[in-house]
């Protein structure tokens, strides 16, 4: 390594040197001209995507919307319910309904207490 | 979300990309104001001509904003990103002009015709310049980084993407250099 000669400014003398090194100042102009660069480069932000529909959506929105189709779920689920619970209760009142029966007395099988609640045997004895 | 201007002082820099990228238009104006007069003192330091200097100061400044989108957060800092990219357009430049004739290279500012009525700081600061001049580029880089703009050895390392060691040595023999290339000034400055 080779060492300064005596004369060379000491390590003082140096930074006497670097701390009077002026900075300059950007001009006004150079300022526009990074600040008009700036602006022209600048991402636009776009706006929020929309959030896509798809084919249910689109249904339920021209239904008008979630309660018309609260509504419809509730009248399909009834519907369900009256379809499967109640034929038992009917189907043998549906079979009762044939030729034969119609001939012997067609009311006789409609009325609720025919064979569940009441006992109609003394009306036929009166 | 735009900012206030009194909070742009407690927003780091990669904040204020961050908020550039998103469309915010103070943040740019922030970046150059905290960037551009660094930037600006260095390249005017490596080039000795303060039309260049700035020219590679918008070309840096405008690398910067192209970045910003892309931009990682904590990968590396804004400022030495930026004295990176200014070094290498200065070298780029630098390496132009030798290709140059001497004859068309405009005389240093020491000659100029006033020089006998500047004040003794303004006369430091030119013989700084001119010694600096003298300086092989990557030494001059390294010292005028660290002892001018005051930036971190591993800062200096991260700009010129050498080693913490390499940047130790160059600013060591930049200074013996400069020491010695001032020694006849001596006196003249008053040192």
């Amino acid at each position: 390594m080779t060492r300064p000669p005596k004369s060379a400014l000491d390590e003082r003398a140096l930074d006497t040197l670097f701390d009077a090194a002026p900075t300059p100042e950007p001009s006004a102009a150079l300022t526009a001209r990074i600040l008009r660069d700036a602006q022209a480069h600048q991402p636009q932000t776009a706006p929020p995507a929309l959030p896509q529909r798809g084919l249910f959506g689109t249904l339920a929105t021209a239904l008008g919307g979630w309660p018309t189709l609260g509504g419809l779920a509730t009248a399909t689920l009834a519907g369900l319910y009256i379809g499967f619970a109640q034929p038992d209760l009917l189907s043998g009142q549906i079979i009762g309904v044939t030729a034969d029966a119609v001939e012997e007395d067609a009311l006789t099988g409609l009325l609720p207490g025919d064979s569940l609640f009441f006992d109609t045997s003394f009306l036929e004895e009166g | 979300m735009d900012m206030a201007l009194d909070q742009t002082t407690q927003v780091s820099d990669d904040a204020l990309l961050a908020l550039y990228a998103n469309g915010d238009p103070l943040a740019a104006a922030e970046l150059t104001q905290r960037l551009a007069p660094r930037l600006l003192s260095f390249a005017n330091r490596m080039l000795r001509d303060l039309a260049d200097a700035e020219d590679v100061v918008q070309d840096t400044m405008l690398r910067l904003w192209n970045i910003a989108p892309k931009w990682v957060p904590g990968a590396a800092k804004p400022s030495t990103w930026a004295f990176r990219v200014a070094s290498n357009l200065c070298t780029d430049r630098l390496r132009k002009r030798r290709g140059v004739g001497l004859d068309e290279i405009a005389e240093p500012i020491s000659d100029a015709p006033d020089m006998e009525t500047q004040l003794m700081q303004t006369e430091r600061a030119t013989a700084l310049d001119d010694a600096l001049q003298t300086l092989p580029d990557r030494q001059r880089q390294a010292v005028v980084l660290r002892h001018i703009e005051g930036l971190s050895n591993p800062d200096i390392a991260e700009i010129l993407e050498i080693s913490t060691q390499a940047v130790e040595s160059l600013t060591a023999r930049g200074k013996r250099a400069l020491a010695t290339a001032l020694a006849s000034r001596k006196e003249e400055l008053g040192l």
